[in-house]
């Protein structure tokens, strides 16, 4: 079963694994001045943003190999 | 535990169990219900939810990311599909190359096949390998345009079966000589060009003729140059003239069909 969300539940689900948003990225929740990265190191802006994945809560981003790497854990 | 039962658990009751595929949170229904079921999806709009309720469905948040896997914004949610139904075909072509690679470089493969799957079937890549590039730099987008190109098959994988029969009691070392051509094949492409519509057609041409005249002081007196997409293919075949007359190489091969062209040019040895 897929569960997705759109612009008007992103907020939600930040708030619901402890984040939230500030000057435009994805930060801590409980430390709004440390931004929350990726495993490749990268900051994530809120248009790219494209949601979590299982492996602990891995934040994703938007781009191809971000997407394809959050299919094959999926699939794992 | 599955979804709809945790959901249930905290008095999210969700009717018609067996024909749910999906769960959507949205707030942009205009309706007076935080529930509401479309077609196969049960859409939730936890503002509507009541105060308890809503913090029961934040603390359940992870246990539906555990049993879905990931939790996705709509926009993205069908790549990732497309990228799930495509895994076997991209973990059968990346499973060679996988293990010798940098390991850094194993999500680049993985992703290039993907595409090189869209390429194969006509949709378009551009965007996807522009991200690709903004990750990985220009190599990114050389491996892509490799991968497209057949370049896997005839010659990543090859080399490095030539490599293992070259060095049959020391795998090490065939790996380290591997990673070698693999780098400098992917930064450089020494004998091959990919020609893009983003660069002016003289530009193009200059840029080739240079590289062909380069590689000719090196011994190298070949340049295999691939278009991908219609613009490109015209691209090339716009400058193949000029090539000739500027370094006085051969086409020997020459494959021109809609939306993708090879030519091979050599340069022949001064009499």
């Amino acid at each position: 079963m897929t569960i997705t969300f759109d612009e008007s539940a992103r907020a939600f689900i930040l708030d619901a694994f402890g984040k939230t948003v500030r000057d435009g990225f994805v930060v801590e929740k409980s430390k709004p001045t440390e931004k929350v990265i990726t495993p490749r190191g990268d900051v994530i802006p809120v248009p790219e943003f494209a949601g979590v994945r299982k492996g602990s809560v891995i934040f994703v981003k938007n781009d191809i190999v971000s997407l394809v790497e959050t299919a094959a854990a999926i699939n794992s | 535990m599955k979804i709809l039962e945790i959901l249930k658990n905290i008095g999210i009751h969700v009717p018609k169990l067996k024909e749910i595929t999906g769960i959507k949170f949205s707030s942009l229904i205009h309706i007076d219900r935080s529930i509401h079921v479309e077609g196969s999806t049960v859409i939730i709009d936890a503002n509507k939810l009541k105060g308890k309720q809503k913090r029961a469905l934040k603390q359940i948040m992870p246990d539906l990311l555990n049993e879905s896997g990931a939790i996705l914004d709509e926009s993205s949610a069908p790549t990732v599909e497309a990228v799930v139904k495509s895994l076997p075909a991209i973990q059968r072509a990346a499973k060679g190359l996988a293990q010798i690679i940098p390991p850094a470089d194993v999500p680049l493969l993985n992703a290039c096949l993907f595409l090189r799957l869209k390429f194969e079937r006509g949709e378009a890549v551009e965007v996807q390998k522009t991200q690709i590039m903004r990750i990985y730099g220009t190599r990114g987008c050389n491996f892509a345009n490799l991968c497209s190109a057949g370049y896997l098959e005839s010659t990543f994988l090859p080399t490095y079966e030539e490599l293992m029969r070259a060095y049959p009691n020391n795998p090490e070392e065939a790996k380290v000589k591997y990673q070698k051509f693999y780098r400098t094949v992917l930064n450089e492409l020494p004998w091959t060009e990919f020609v893009s519509g983003r660069a002016p057609v003289a530009k193009a041409a200059a840029h080739i003729v240079e590289k062909m005249k380069r590689n000719v002081l090196n011994g190298v007196r070949y340049l295999n140059i691939h278009g991908l997409g219609e613009k490109n293919v015209k691209t090339v075949v716009s400058i193949l003239p000029t090539i000739q007359e500027q370094t006085g190489a051969n086409i020997v091969k020459l494959e021109n069909e809609k939306s993708r062209i090879f030519v091979r040019f050599e340069i022949p040895p001064k009499a």
